[in-house]
């Protein structure tokens, strides 16, 4: 799998946005604390669904939606298989 | 008392669903998933922190508008924030009768003198003006 941005070309770091259900208290004071952190969401999902909802993977550098490409290789396989097709031929 | 669970009584805990951020790494084929951190703070946690208290801000604010009537149960449920000890969407502000009714015009008599004080304090920065034409 490979994660590219096309605006930039940076493949190192980027944003998913993520649904959680965070539990709280209410303190005294009537601050706020955390007590817990559950993540709602799937990132194998999430990554795999790139590109078809608005809730995408973005750059970190430049904030544009990132391209997820599943399996890098399956365009050498393609050609691969031509080029023994032809050889049958 | 901010909010209370109208099924158990609860006062205190209470759960949300919000939204945050995670940064992912990618190194070669390896791919890790971590808070999303800048240089100077950690992205994730600050948008935790922020969204809960913008949703508890909402909800506190706008009561009425955060309360959708269900017709199968005939009541009210909180469509952002459940109980935590029951799991029980039925929350809302607790009923406060306002301690005191005073009505403005009452309110501005009782404290005409006070304002005519401070009026008197007051510097006229208007009579100090620059004149910009003159006839």
């Amino acid at each position: 799998m490979k994660i590219i941005c096309p605006s930039c070309g940076n493949h190192k770091s980027f944003l998913i946005p993520l649904w959680v259900r965070c539990t709280f208290k209410f303190n005294e004071d009537g601050t706020l604390s955390i007590l817990h952190v559950r993540q709602l969401e799937s990132l194998e999902d999430k990554i795999v669904d790139q590109g078809k909802t608005s809730f995408a993977i973005t750059c970190k550098e430049c904030g544009a939606d990132a391209q997820v490409t599943l399996n890098e290789y399956e365009n050498l396989d393609t050609e691969k298989q031509q080029l023994v097709a032809l050889e049958g031929l | 008392m901010k909010l209370l669970c109208l099924v158990c009584g609860n006062y205190t805990y209470f759960e949300t669903d919000i939204t945050t951020v995670k940064e992912i790494t990618a190194a070669g084929s390896l791919i890790s998933i971590d808070n999303a951190m800048f240089p100077d703070f950690d992205y994730t946690e600050d948008t935790v922190r922020d969204n809960l208290k913008d949703i508890v801000d909402y909800v506190l604010k706008q009561d009425d508008s955060s309360l959708v009537f269900d017709p199968e149960t005939e009541s009210y449920y909180n469509r952002h924030i459940s109980c935590a000890r029951c799991g029980s969407p039925k929350v809302s502000k607790p009923f406060r009768p306002k301690k005191r009714i005073v009505s403005l015009d009452q309110e501005l008599e009782e404290n005409y003198k006070e304002f005519e004080a401070l009026r008197k304090e007051r510097t006229d920065h208007e009579n100090h003006l620059p004149q910009l034409w003159q006839p």
